[in-house]
Parts: structure tokens; C-alpha cells; sequence
């Protein structure tokens, strides 16, 4: 961090990884892989090349031996250790990783292996990691996010069959799914966390009607889906049936681990090795031709906003390394995810000080850097709500990491039948909203 | 802090000798000099304890700097990152004694020194026998960033300094000064005897209980070459050196002043009931101690890179302390009062100890740079 930055852990390989270290270069080099883009934006859900393109990286990793580096060789995967994924990622740093199957790569295919029966594990893994088929949460529902084991989507059983009713929504990559790891009630006359279960479920079968959500700052990463009868076989169930807390509770500590660490094949690791403790140079700019850089005012909110840049930057490898030491367990992630949060609402607050009235309006080809108008309610809106709000990670660190007591509440005992709760999702939209 | 880890590593990735000089220290402060010595030494003429001091020195505190050939283990620690993790612990227990001027003092004798000065002064100082203290800050509202206080002047084969520092620690027991002083056409320093004719040292009344601070005067106060620390006029690299590492130690100081004020609070909102259920249940306060506990792990990342750049002597270590003193520096001061908050009645009374803790961390924001003056020097530094 402190010395070159863009310095690999080459000087460390033994000869058995310093091959691979070298097979990898060459491959990706020779693969006809994309470059990174910097600031290219991470997710573009509503760009089919986008994820057509996703769909095509994953399958050159795979055919060059480079997908599931770690994962046990029956499920597809190389069965290395630890050490060689990280190898693989200093090498991938020139080129463009497979985004769109980060979902599948941090949060499903580790609960999968946690909880999945092998005939599930075998059948599954390795069409993820072929590039065939994208996964997708299928947990918070209109009806209540938070209280995820609140929700109301019913699973009945029919025969061979369970069919699923009920809806649910802030699915990232809904639209593009093939299967989607969802959590349903199985039964309501227990207390709610003992009555749900984990479905594996098609997306792409007729009960499912899934509609991209269009947010507020005007992007569509989001979707909604409507369940109506959806069927699944009775075996496709992850872990066992009414024990989907569990399971969930695995995905949930993967995916706030996966945030803390870095999203593989995400922004974040990737651009992890190049940590330098910088101001943005584009606000440093505007502030120039402005003639405010002499401004006292300015200049304690340039100074701020940099120390606030260098604790994004500067907390998660701790974070990151108190849990790969077993000193932090996993909830600790909810650190990090708490403070992108409120670091993006003060970062952003700051940019609307220093923007002025040119934050609020400007000229449609105007030369504005730094636009805080959509800018700065997505940086609110997705960070501090998005995979998991801010108040359910402050409760985790207090409950979890500082061992404060939970407040007493009624829904640990009564069954969820006898709870109260908010009404059912109303019917699935004729129409999906256009797209933009 | 964190429970369910070892929380009392400050640095995930510590090493195991590094492990162990933070147990050593921790069980040491424990034994010799718990938070209740600052009361116990609120009346006592020097401040501190110097036998506690001189023990202190035997486990090291002021041989990080100090090469062996003076008695020292510069060669076998990684300095700024164990005097800070040393600073930590001394914060856990609002430690009242010259750790922070005696190794800055130290650093810069052994950086820069003569061959004599290094003799004279680094075995005693590793010894914990000398107490030197550094007069760097201006008085008064001077920004604590730069020495504007003392200059300089040649006379003869010496010089006379003239001028008023401000803020000293320990100045009014100190053995030696190392001054900072501004000359023809850049910075010099001078390592004098505080004995020395026309030093006249003028105590402030501190906020900080288990501190004490000074004003300094030099009132023509006339030296030889040999005082000389570094190059005349040349000096101001080494000076920006020594800036770094007071920041780290003083930002490790105050990490450990809040790490050990949430553990007290986390378990008085355990123990503590209130309308049937302990106060640490309400979520009005679980918010509050969850972006406490942020904050603080934000705060021991941001320290960490700082000690660990001015280690290296990295290109971005003046960036990375000033980034460290404003995080550090703010969020401690709200933290601690906030903890004071949750305490209720009992959290603003004499008997309890917080108080000793919120005058720590108020003083530590405001010595050295404010977060305010930290932030022009970031802008200055990144030429804006």
C-alpha cells in the first residue's frame, strides 16, 4: 500500500505456483478477453450484451482451467488452495472478469456447498462455472426486507412437486437468471425462522413472471418477481426442508464476508492493488476553475473528503484481514458495509457543498465532472439500503461483534401465523416499464 | 474491543514478538500503573511516576529508536510500529509519562545527531535515566502544524535563539531540549540542557489531568555549534519526520483511549437495566455503539497505515499521519463524549474515570494540528 502499488506476490511462489502463475498469464493474455475499463460501471443488468459478453468470459475461464480454482475437482473445480486464486487475480487484473457470475461465485455456490446434497452439488456447480447458467438471490420480498424471515411467499407441497406463490423483489440480475436460490414458507404454524426452506428454483419457467425494477436515480439493476404456481421438484431443495434460516444465514455471512474482502470478480478486489491514499483528482480540478482553491471553506472539505476516501480505502483490508486471521468472524463485514454507507451519504454531501447550485442544475452539454444530481442519490439510495440496510448492520456489529443483548420481541416465539404482518404483494403489472 | 475475536490486537497481522511486547506492556500497566495513578499523581510536582517510567524503558518504550550500539534495539524493531503499538496501551490507562517527546527526541538524535550527542544522550535516553521533550509548536493558536515559534540567529561560532514554544510536554522536568528553530534560510535544531541560561519554562493549566504542558521562552539564549542537531538551514526533512511520528504515536495513543472508553461503556450498557431490560438492548443505543465501533475500526486502519508509511519512510507518510490525525483526532472526541452520554448521571462525576479519558482525547485532538489545520496541509500537500 505504501510501497509500489501495483506490486504481485510473485517473490513469494513456490515452483508449483509459479507455474501456474505463468500458465494463467499466458492464457489470459492469449484468451481474447476484454480489458478492465476503469470506472467501468459494475453491473449493467439492462444491457443483454453486457451480460452476453459475462456469459462468454466465464467460458474462456473454464476452458483455460481457470474457473473455481478452489472448488473440489467433482464439482468442476481445480481443487486448489487458497493462495492460487489469489495468484489467478493479480494476474487477471488487466482484463474485464466475469461480473455477471459474481452472484454465483460469493454468495450461491458457497452455501451450496455448505448445505447442497451432493446430487445437487454435482448437478448445479458446473454449469456455473462453464458459464451456462447465472444464479440469482431470490430472499427480500415487497412485504419486507429486513425481516427477511418474515416473508410471505408460501411453498405447498403437490405431489412430487412443491409449488411456489408470492413474490419477490431487489433481485439482482433477476432478469437474466437461469436458477435462483429461494427462500419460501413451508410452514406458518411454527415460530418464523423454524417454518422456511431454500428452494432451487427455474427461472425461466411460466409461473415466473419477473419485471426490472426501475430505481429512483434511474438505473435498472433490480427486479421484482411474481410467483404464481411455480413448480419445483421435490429433491431441489438446498439444504433440508423447513431448515432455510440455516442456509440463508450461510448466504447472508458469504455475502457480507464477500463485501468485506472484496466481490470477486467485482470492482473492489480487482482494484484492490491499487491502493494509494489519493484526493480525486477531478474535484481537486473543478475546485481550480472555479478559483476556490484558496478558499478556507474549500479547503476543509477537499481535506475531509480525502480522509474519508482513505478510510474506504484503508478499513476493509483490515476488516479483511482480522476475518482471514479467524480474529473478526464474519459479521464483521457488516463494519464495512455500514460504512460505505455513511461514508457515501457524507462524501456525497460534501460534493453538493462544493458543487453549489451546479450540483442541482446544469447545462445538458456542460463540462461538469462531477454531477452529484442522480449521482448522489445513488450513492445513498444503493449503499446504505442495498444488501442489507444500514440499521440491520449497525444491529449486527452491536448484537453480534460487541455481544449487546437483542431486544425482546415477539416473533422469536408466537408461530408466524399468529404475527402480524404486511399485507400480500398485489398482482403482477401488465405491463413491464419501458426501458429507457 | 470486539468480543467475539482477540480484540486486543490492534494490527490483525501482528507479529508474534509484536504480540508479545503488547502483553508485556498491557500486563505491566495493569500491575504499575492503572488509570487511577493519574489521580493519584494530580498534586505530585513532576506528573509522572519516573520509577515507573525508568521500568517502562527497561521493557523497551524508549529503545525503538536507539540504535544497540547505544543501548537501544533499533536494529530488531520496526519503529513507528511498535512505539505505536506501545502508545496504544499507554492510552488504555491515560498513561502520565514522556513517552511521546523522549522517542521523538530519541529518533531525531539518532537520525541526524553527532557522533558525541548520540553518546551523550541515546543510552540514557533508552535508559529511561534522561527525559528530553521537543519545543516544535508556536504558542497560543499557532496552528500545531509548523514551528513558527523560535528563530535563530548566527553570532560568533553559535547562535542565539529567540522566541516562545508552545505546548512542550514534560518541558518543566525535561533534561534536554531539542528545539526546532527557524534560521537564515530554512529550519535547524539544537539539542541543549534545559538548565541552559534564558530558558524559562511557564506551566499551563491542561485540560488533560495526566499531562503536563508548558510553555517554553528562549530569551536570547545563546549556544555553540556543537548543540547543533542536522544541517543549519537543512533540517527540514528530519523535522517533518519527527511531525510524522508524534502524529502516529499520538493517534495510536488515542486509538487506545477509545478502545478501552467502548469496552468500559459496551459493558456498563450490559450490566446496566432500565425499564426491565439492560440499556444495551435499546436500539437508540445499539446505532450509536455500532457506529462507535466503525469508527474506532476505522480509526485503528487509518493509524496503522500511518505508522506503518512513516516505517518505510513512504512517499505518501506526510498524507497518510495528517489523513490519521483528522479520523483519529474527531472521532474520538465524539466517541468518548458519547459514551459519557450513555452513562448517563454517573458518566459526569468526578469518582468515574471517563472523564480522564474525554480529556485525553479532546487534548490529543487539539495538540499537534487540529483536524482543521491537517486538512489545509493535506491541501497544501496535494498542491491544491
Amino acid at each position: 500500500m505504501t510501497t509500489n502499488v501495483d506490486d504481485k506476490t510473485e517473490h513469494v511462489d513456490t515452483d508449483e505456483e509459479r507455474a501456474f502463475r505463468l500458465r494463467a498469464r499466458r492464457y489470459l493474455s492469449s484468451a481474447g478477453l476484454p480489458p478492465r475499463v476503469p470506472n467501468e460501471p459494475v453491473y449493467q443488468w439492462d444491457d443483454d450484451g453486457f451480460v452476453a459478453r459475462d456469459r462468454s468470459i466465464q467460458r474462456a475461464l473454464w476452458d483455460g482451467g481457470f474457473a473455481g480454482i478452489t472448488l473440489p475437482v467433482e464439482y468442476g473445480g481445480r481443487g486448489l488452495p487458497d493462495r492460487f486464486d489469489t495468484i489467478f487475480v493479480e494476474e487477471a487484473r488487466p482484463y474485464r472478469m466475469p461480473w455477471a457470475f459474481g452472484v454465483n461465485r460469493n454468495v450461491i455456490i458457497p452455501p451450496m456447498l455448505a448445505h447442497g446434497s451432493e446430487a445437487l452439488k454435482r448437478r448445479f456447480i458446473p454449469p456455473m462455472l462453464r458459464g451456462d447458467h447465472i444464479w440469482c438471490q431470490l430472499l427480500s420480498e415487497p412485504s419486507g426486507g429486513s425481516d427477511l424471515a418474515g416473508l410471505l411467499t408460501r411453498a405447498t407441497r403437490d405431489g412430487d412437486v412443491w409449488l411456489l406463490n408470492g413474490s419477490k423483489i431487489w433481485t439482482t440480475g433477476g432478469n437474466h437468471a437461469d436458477y435462483g436460490a429461494c427462500l419460501a414458507r413451508t410452514d406458518p404454524d411454527v415460530p418464523k425462522h423454524a417454518g422456511l426452506t431454500m428452494f432451487v428454483v427455474d427461472m425461466k419457467q411460466a409461473g415466473m413472471t419477473v419485471v426490472p425494477l426501475r430505481l429512483a436515480d434511474r438505473s435498472a439493476h433490480f427486479c421484482q418477481e411474481y410467483l404464481d404456481d411455480v413448480v419445483v421438484p421435490a429433491d431441489d431443495v438446498l439444504g433440508e426442508v423447513n431448515d432455510g434460516w440455516r442456509v440463508a444465514t450461510t448466504m447472508l455471512m458469504y455475502e457480507r464476508a464477500a463485501i468485506g474482502r472484496g466481490w470477486d470478480y467485482g470492482k473492489e478486489r480487482a482494484a484492490r492493488a491499487a491502493e494509494h491514499l489519493s484526493l480525486s483528482t477531478t474535484v481537486v480540478d473543478v475546485v481550480r476553475r472555479a478559483g476556490l482553491a484558496s478558499d478556507p471553506h474549500v479547503r476543509q472539505l477537499l481535506g475531509e473528503m480525502w480522509v474519508l476516501e482513505a478510510l474506504m480505502q484503508l478499513t476493509p483490508p483490515r476488516v479483511a484481514a482480522g476475518m482471514a486471521s479467524g480474529a473478526l468472524s464474519g459479521h464483521a463485514a457488516a463494519i464495512v458495509k455500514l460504512m460505505s454507507g455513511k461514508v457515501g451519504a457524507r462524501r456525497t454531501a460534501l460534493l453538493s457543498e462544493l458543487a453549489g447550485p451546479l450540483g442541482v442544475a446544469a447545462p445538458p452539454d456542460g463540462d461538469v465532472p462531477f454531477a452529484v444530481r442522480e449521482a448522489g442519490l445513488e450513492r445513498v439510495t444503493l449503499h446504505n439500503i442495498g444488501g442489507g440496510t444500514g440499521e440491520m448492520q449497525a444491529n449486527t456489529i452491536a448484537e453480534r461483534l460487541l455481544g449487546l443483548p437483542r431486544e425482546p420481541s415477539p416473533d422469536r416465539e408466537l408461530p408466524f401465523n399468529q404475527l402480524a404482518h404486511n399485507a400480500a404483494p398485489p398482482a403482477p403489472r401488465a405491463q413491464p416499464p419501458q426501458d429507457r | 474491543m470486539l468480543v467475539d475475536g482477540e480484540g486486543k490486537r490492534v494490527r490483525y497481522d501482528a507479529s508474534e514478538d509484536q504480540q508479545l511486547l503488547r502483553e508485556t506492556t498491557r500486563r505491566f500497566l495493569e500491575a504499575r500503573s492503572p488509570v487511577s495513578e493519574v489521580r493519584r499523581l494530580l498534586e505530585d510536582p513532576v506528573g509522572f511516576d519516573p520509577r515507573v517510567w525508568r521500568e517502562g524503558a527497561e521493557l523497551g518504550w524508549a529503545s525503538m529508536f536507539v540504535p544497540e550500539a547505544f543501548g537501544g534495539m533499533a536494529e530488531s524493531a520496526s519503529g513507528a510500529m511498535d512505539a505505536a503499538l506501545v502508545a496504544e496501551e499507554l492510552g488504555r490507562v491515560v498513561f502520565a509519562g514522556p513517552f511521546l517527546p523522549t522517542n521523538v527526541v530519541a529518533f531525531a538524535v539518532a537520525e541526524a545527531g553527532t557522533e558525541a550527542q548520540r553518546q551523550r544522550v541515546l543510552p540514557a535516553l533508552a535508559g529511561g535515566e534522561l527525559v528530553a521533550t521537543w519545543c516544535f509548536a508556536g504558542t497560543g493558536l499557532s496552528p500545531g502544524t509548523r514551528p513558527v515559534g523560535v528563530r535563530a540567529t548566527t553570532a560568533g561560532h553559535g547562535f542565539v535563539l529567540t522566541g516562545d514554544s508552545g505546548y512542550v510536554q514534560d518541558a518543566h522536568v525535561a533534561d534536554l531540549f531539542l528545539v526546532t528553530a527557524a534560521t537564515e534560510t530554512g529550519l535547524s535544531q539544537f539539542l541543549l540542557p534545559a538548565a541552559t541560561e534564558g530558558i524559562s519554562v511557564t506551566p499551563l493549566d491542561a485540560l488533560d489531568l495526566g499531562r503536563r504542558l508548558s510553555d517554553v521562552r528562549f530569551d536570547a539564549v545563546a549556544v555553540d555549534g556543537t548543540s547543533v542537531v542536522g544541517a543549519v538551514d537543512g533540517a527540514a526533512d528530519h523535522v517533518e519526520r519527527q511531525l510524522q511520528l508524534a502524529l502516529v504515536l499520538q493517534c495510536a495513543e488515542t486509538v487506545g483511549v477509545v478502545d478501552r472508553v467502548l469496552e468500559i461503556t459496551v459493558e456498563y450498557a450490559k450490566d446496566r437495566v432500565a425499564f426491565g431490560r439492560p440499556i444495551g438492548s435499546f436500539q437508540a443505543l445499539k446505532h450509536r455503539f455500532a457506529d462507535h465501533a466503525m469508527w474506532l475500526e476505522a480509526a485503528k486502519a487509518v493509524t496503522d497505515h500511518a505508522a506503518a508509511a512513516v516505517q518505510l519512510g513512504a512517499v505518501d507518510a506526510a498524507i497518510a499521519t495528517s489523513l490519521a490525525k483528522s479520523h483519529v483526532g474527531r472521532s474520538a472526541t465524539e466517541i468518548t463524549r458519547d459514551c459519557v452520554q450513555i452513562h448517563g448521571g454517573i458518566g459526569v462525576t468526578w469518582e468515574h474515570d471517563l472523564h480522564l479519558y474525554v480529556r485525553r482525547a479532546v487534548s490529543n485532538e487539539a495538540l499537534w494540528g487540529t483536524p482543521a489545520a491537517h486538512h489545509e496541509r493535506l491541501c497544501d500537500l496535494a498542491g491544491v
